[in-house]
């Protein structure tokens, strides 16, 4: 189930139910992968021909992990019985068709995502989802391009490394996540490699802040999702300087976070990162449409209008300017705890 | 009371590091010198506010050399190994025992202070393995933790991060290695609060303190 386009969603209040909503459905993303094997590279005697395994992968999920799956679909139609002994997995590394390095080390939909905002605007308009075709070799890793070999184990070292920063961003310390038992990180990682939303939010939800629950107003419908306003007017100020404001719930508070942790990503481009608080100096929410425009200002003149030169894509969906950094990072980041806003040029959908 | 950790802005890291080269090529102090010769600032090619500290430097692989000794464990059966490398007997002796290094100072926008990032190959092209930049010249014997190592990464027993791992490099986005952060600010705070005669600005001070800071365990020397 491809969820690449604008969800509609109904205006929303912050409530519990819509906060699930929302990361239910960025867990619950995939998007379109078409991982050819290298000719060249197949054992002898395999069923030339069929090595082209499609699939809708997590967005939040990693190439590594799809290794098993991968080799599994190798042994049953493509290799003989010989072959499947003669292939290391160690060995195996992905290329993109058209010849660059894939970060194998970053969430899969974040792959996709830079991938689509980097195509020219006809091309991104195609009217379904353009499956990202990946070149996967299974023997003689180029060791001047790669650093390492994409390893589950490796892959899990710098997943746990991203929701340590997130956490440091959020919070100045990483207390909250090195408060988890070791069990518990690791709980979060099976969560991933398992895709289990369960697993992981049973434990991510002890470090993810929550918009604060008393939310006022509301916003109308607007074609791609709502994220509703947080309105929570709670101030960045720490909670211990606010009498009476020591409650769990606005400790933990979206709004209560020194930064979101939020990356830009530019087409081709470098990733731009900075510090994102989530109520601005005038008391107002950071919307995404002043965030883009303070690092961005050419591409995004001042809101409250969406630019006509460039658009910005969070998990695969074209994201309103008044957007709530707050919420995005409670609602809408990916599993390593960091919102990924993909810009492209031009108009969506082109 | 312990001092507050030392952090800076982007923008104080550039003002900072490009005063720092300056000093260091118009001749300054011995020991400022030393630890910053040959570093040049460069500009990301298209975005600006993205600058970092580079250089390139020749290492050795230290054959012949006595390397330290290590206590870790091996991160996939646990057994606890204590190393002692007698440098005659490394059996990849590879002819040229020179590595390249490319070194970088890069601000680090999630915990404020600068980063050393670094990659390290063979003259033939191949990256080192972690086990091998661990011998050659570019630590110092001796001052690192113990730690569990893996292919991808150097984890000291105290410590909720990885004293080493890979990561791309915050501008290039090119993959390599890094000394993670985390214990920096507060290390060069400590120092910052001890100095009696600050040379130049505050964030200047903080520069050279940071350099200090991590020459103790990198050899920064050129």
């Amino acid at each position: 189930m491809s969820t690449y386009g604008a969800r509609h969603a109904p205006s929303a209040f912050s409530t519990p139910a819509s906060i699930a909503l929302f990361r239910r459905l960025t867990w619950e993303g995939t998007v379109p992968l078409e991982i050819r094997v290298d000719g060249k590279e197949l054992p002898a005697n395999s069923n030339r021909g069929l090595e082209c395994y499609f699939v809708q992968a997590p967005r939040v999920s990693y190439l590594p992990l799809l290794v098993p799956e991968v080799r599994q679909f190798l042994m049953d139609v493509v290799f003989d019985e010989n072959g499947g002994r003669v292939v290391k997995e160690e060995e195996w590394w992905f290329e993109r068709e058209d010849g660059g390095l894939v970060k194998w080390h970053w969430p899969i939909g974040l792959i996709y995502d830079t991938y689509t905002t980097s195509l020219a605007p006809a091309a991104a308009a195609a009217a379904s989802p353009v499956p990202l075709k990946l070149v996967l070799h299974l023997a003689s890793p180029p060791t001047d391009k790669l650093l390492l070999q994409p390893s589950a184990d490796a892959c899990k070292q710098a997943f746990m490394g991203q929701l340590k920063e997130a956490d440091f961003l959020r919070w100045g310390s990483t207390k909250r996540m090195t408060g988890l038992r070791k069990q518990e990180q690791d709980g979060i990682w099976d969560g991933i490699k398992e895709h289990n939303f369960d697993t992981y939010w049973r434990i991510a939800s002890k470090i993810t802040p929550t918009p604060s629950p008393n939310a006022q107003g509301g916003r109308s419908p607007s074609p791609a999702p709502v994220p509703p306003s947080s309105a929570s007017m709670v101030h960045t100020r720490p909670p211990s300087a606010e009498p009476g404001a020591g409650s769990d719930a606005n400790r933990d508070a979206a709004t209560s976070v020194r930064s979101v942790p939020v990356r830009i990503y530019l087409p081709d481009g470098p990733v731009l990162q900075d510090l994102v608080p989530p109520t601005l100096d005038d008391g107002a929410p950071h919307i995404l449409g002043r965030f883009l425009h303070s690092h961005l200002p050419l591409l995004f003149p001042a809101p409250p209008g969406p630019s006509e030169l460039a658009y910005a894509v969070v998990q695969g969906v074209l994201c309103p300017m008044d957007a709530e950094m707050a919420w995005l990072g409670a609602c809408m980041a990916g599993a390593d705890g960091w919102v990924s806003v993909c810009v492209g040029i031009g108009r969506f959908g082109g | 009371m312990s001092p507050p950790p030392a952090h800076l802005t982007r923008s104080e890291f550039e003002t900072a590091s490009k005063a720092l080269v300056d000093d260091a090529r118009e001749g300054g102090d011995a020991l400022a010198q030393r630890h910053l010769r040959e570093w040049s600032w460069v500009e990301h090619a298209s975005v600006s506010g993205l600058g970092y500290l580079s250089r390139t430097v020749l290492l050795s692989r230290r054959p012949g050399c006595r390397s330290y000794e290590l206590g870790f464990t091996d991160g996939l059966d646990g057994e606890a190994i204590l190393e002692e490398e007698d440098g005659a007997t490394l059996s990849d002796a590879d002819p040229s025992d020179t590595v390249v290094c490319r070194q970088y100072v890069v601000y680090s926008p999630t915990y404020q202070v600068p980063v050393f990032y670094f990659t390290i190959h063979a003259s033939n092209g191949a990256p080192l393995s972690l086990e091998d930049i661990l011998r050659s010249s570019l630590f110092r014997p001796d001052t690192l933790p113990p730690s569990q190592i893996t292919s991808f990464a150097l984890s000291p027993d105290s410590s909720p991060f990885p004293l080493l791992s890979q990561g791309d490099h915050p501008t290039l986005g090119t993959p390599s290695w890094y000394v993670h952060p985390c214990e920096t600010p507060k290390a060069v705070g400590e120092i910052l609060a001890e100095v009696q005669r600050p040379q130049g600005t505050a964030t200047k001070e903080l520069m050279r303190v940071w350099f200090a800071v991590l020459g103790g365990v990198v050899d920064l020397r050129p």
